[in-house]
This record gives structure tokens, C-alpha cells and sequence, in this order.
């Protein structure tokens, strides 16, 4: 475990060595099956398929919006954060499908927008955009079998909901209405 | 919430105690879950869901609730040393980790598992015992909730029943956002793209 500066523990490296992560690592996964069934592998590459879309759409849009002349340096700065990091889930989603040999480069993202009119117009798209995010992946989490691929899942929707609270902060609305995020419009 | 933390304080708390505390009461949890599910690897994540085991997920639960006393525990106190918007969000936060605790509870009472209690109080007082000023107690805030994500990450793919990893999820989504609210109040975005483990 590193430490940050005069030897003190950075709050990554407590995230790093949590003694929760350390205690849950312990703890053994149930022993998987020896071969997956075909059907359900399907289902569950579809599923990741269709987030990897929505990641990739949000990040382009991300990016145009961190460009966008009309929005102020704040916004603009919360959106290249966004567009960093969608890319890097992205590259992740991509990753876990070609695992399992289904090409991410057969499934191209549609070119999206944000509405950049104003600051105001920008982050209520955006809070739609990470809202609908967030049900996506929960709605998944229903349905995916492939354990690997449900850790993945829920790593997305985390990332989402950290955005969606960020966004929410950013309306002067509250960051977290409600103790159970499924991406239901609570606003 | 647009107040910012502003007192220089040292958010270098000693998180050494943090991290102390948290093993200490997920310990029976892990223990717990450890024997449940037979021992073994523990590298080994990929692969898809054998059939539901409520013996295994009242044992992830269980872990996952001793984190949730400890959350509940520790808030309150937290808010305390918090003034104004901060402290209302701490105790809005305070109260979703109540809720989260109590639907455990009776989760794993439904699976006709023995939900675990919470520690005595001045176990969790004397980790606060350092904390001083807003702006660390803002940060030891993150720092638990870091944990949070880390706990419920790992808990998500270890559950057998799809829909108890769907609430479990719409928990992590919770913590998120709780993160992404105290790091704004210490003056920061938010800082992962994928705030949990992966399993490669």
C-alpha cells in the first residue's frame, strides 16, 4: 500500500487497501458452471452490447459539450470529466465482449447531442442522459448470469450514478433523493 | 449544494482506524459468507450464476449489513461536526443507510437467515475521535463511502438471486451518489470512471 504525501494515506489508497475490499476479496465467489449455456451467454452480450452503445454515445456527446463555446468553463469542465471517463468504460465493455468473442467493433454507437443551447439546457439532457444510464444497467443486472460480467455492470452503473449525482448538484437539486437508485425519475 | 468545505483542517485523519474498524465488523460477515460458500478461490468471478443459494446470499447480505451499521452509525456523528448544507446532506445520507440497513434485515430474515446487529456505539464513536473540523470530517465521510463502493461492488456479482443484485446495485448507486455529493463539497469531481473493482 503506497502512501501520499509525509506518509499519510490517500483517500485512493484507502479505496485500494479498504479493509471492506480486503474482506470481500476473502470471500469466494459460488463455483461456476463448467460450460455456459449458449442462450444465456446471448442474452447477456446483448445486454452488455446495448451499454456499451449508450457509453459510447454518451461520451461523444460529452465530448462535443466540453467543446461547446456557448457553455460556461464549469460545465464544459464537468463534461470532458464525463467524456474521460466514458471513454474508459468503454474501452472496458469492449474488452469483456471480445473476451467472450463477441466483437465490440460490430456494435457502432449513434452519434448523439446535448442540447448546448445554455448550461441549464446541457445538464438537464445530461441528467436524462445519465438517468436513463443508470435503469439500463440496473435493468441488465435482471437479467445477466455471467458473473464477471454483472461485476463490470455494476461498476458502469456506479460510474453513471456518481455522474448523476454530480449533475444534480450542478441543477441545485438534491444529489441523492432517494436510498435506492434504479434510475427512476424521482425529480 | 453549493457550499464548499473552506477550513484548512488536516483531512489526513487516521484512516488506519477507518480501515481497522471496517475490518472488524465485516469480519463475522466475511466469515460467514467465506464458509458458506466452501472455501476456495477467490479469483475467480467470471463465469455464469449456478443456481439460487440463499444460504450464500444471506451471507454476502450479512456483510454487507455490518457495513451499513457502520455507515449508519458513523453519519450522525459525522453531521455533528458539519454545519449548513453539508450537515443536512450527512444526515439525509444518514438516513438512507438506516433504510439500507433495515430492508437488509429483513431480506435476510425472509431468507431465513440471522440478520447481525450492530457493534455497541462507542465502537464507532472512538473512530471519529480524530476527526476534527468540516473539511476532515467531510473527508473521512468519503473515505467510508469509498469503502461502501468497494463492499456492495464486490457483494453485486456474489449474489445468486438477479433480483437481490438488483437491489444490491440500486444500493451502490446510492453510495455513488453520496460520493459524488461529498467530493463536490470538498471541491472535487468525480474521480473513477468505474468506482469499483472489475474482475478481469
Amino acid at each position: 500500500m503506497s502512501a501520499g504525501p509525509g506518509g499519510a494515506l490517500t483517500r485512493r489508497d484507502a479505496l485500494r487497501a479498504g479493509a471492506l475490499a480486503a474482506a470481500a476479496a476473502a470471500l469466494p465467489a459460488p463455483a461456476a458452471r463448467a460450460a455456459a449455456d449458449d442462450a444465456d451467454l446471448a442474452r447477456d452480450l446483448a445486454a452488455v452490447t446495448d451499454l456499451l452503445r449508450r457509453e459510447r454515445r454518451a461520451a461523444d456527446a460529452y465530448a462535443a459539450a466540453s467543446q461547446a463555446p456557448q457553455l460556461s468553463a464549469r460545465v464544459r469542465r464537468l463534461a470532458a470529466t464525463f467524456a474521460a471517463h466514458g471513454r474508459e468504460r468503454v474501452a472496458e465493455l469492449a474488452e469483456a465482449l471480445e473476451e467472450r468473442d463477441a466483437p465490440a467493433s460490430a456494435f457502432p454507437g449513434v452519434a448523439e447531442r446535448l442540447a448546448v443551447r445554455s448550461d441549464a439546457a446541457a445538464l438537464r439532457a445530461a441528467a436524462g442522459l445519465e438517468r436513463a444510464a443508470v435503469a439500463a444497467c440496473h435493468e441488465a443486472l435482471g437479467t445477466i448470469d455471467d458473473r464477471g460480467l454483472a461485476a463490470l455492470v455494476a461498476a458502469v452503473m456506479a460510474g453513471r450514478a456518481q455522474q448523476l449525482g454530480a449533475v444534480r448538484l450542478e441543477l441545485g437539486a438534491d444529489p441523492s433523493p432517494a436510498p435506492f437508485e434504479t434510475g427512476a425519475r424521482v425529480e | 449544494m453549493t457550499g464548499k468545505a473552506s477550513d484548512p483542517e488536516d483531512v489526513t485523519t487516521d484512516r488506519r482506524q477507518l480501515l481497522r474498524l471496517a475490518a472488524a465488523v465485516t469480519a463475522g460477515g466475511a466469515a460467514a459468507w467465506a464458509a458458506s460458500c466452501g472455501g476456495g478461490d477467490d479469483d475467480d468471478d467470471a463465469g455464469p450464476t449456478d443456481t439460487t443459494n440463499p444460504q450464500s446470499d444471506v451471507a454476502v447480505l450479512n456483510a454487507v449489513l455490518d457495513l451499513e451499521h457502520l455507515m449508519a452509525a458513523l453519519y450522525p456523528l459525522a453531521a455533528a461536526r458539519l454545519a449548513g448544507e453539508a450537515r443536512a446532506l450527512a444526515r439525509a445520507f444518514a438516513a438512507h443507510e438506516r433504510e439500507h440497513a433495515r430492508r437488509l434485515t429483513t431480506t435476510i430474515e425472509r431468507l431465513g437467515g440471522a440478520p447481525n446487529g450492530a457493534r455497541p456505539a462507542e465502537v464507532y464513536a472512538e473512530q471519529l475521535a480524530g476527526v476534527r473540523g468540516e473539511r476532515a470530517a467531510l473527508g473521512f465521510l468519503a473515505d467510508l463511502e469509498e469503502t461502501a463502493l468497494a463492499g456492495w461492488g464486490a457483494a453485486v456479482p456474489r449474489l445468486s438471486d438477479r433480483a437481490l443484485r438488483q437491489t444490491a446495485a440500486a444500493v451502490l448507486a446510492c453510495q455513488a451518489e453520496h460520493l459524488a455529493a461529498l467530493r463536490a463539497a470538498l471541491g472535487e469531481l468525480p474521480a473513477l470512471a468505474l468506482p469499483t473493482e472489475v474482475a478481469k
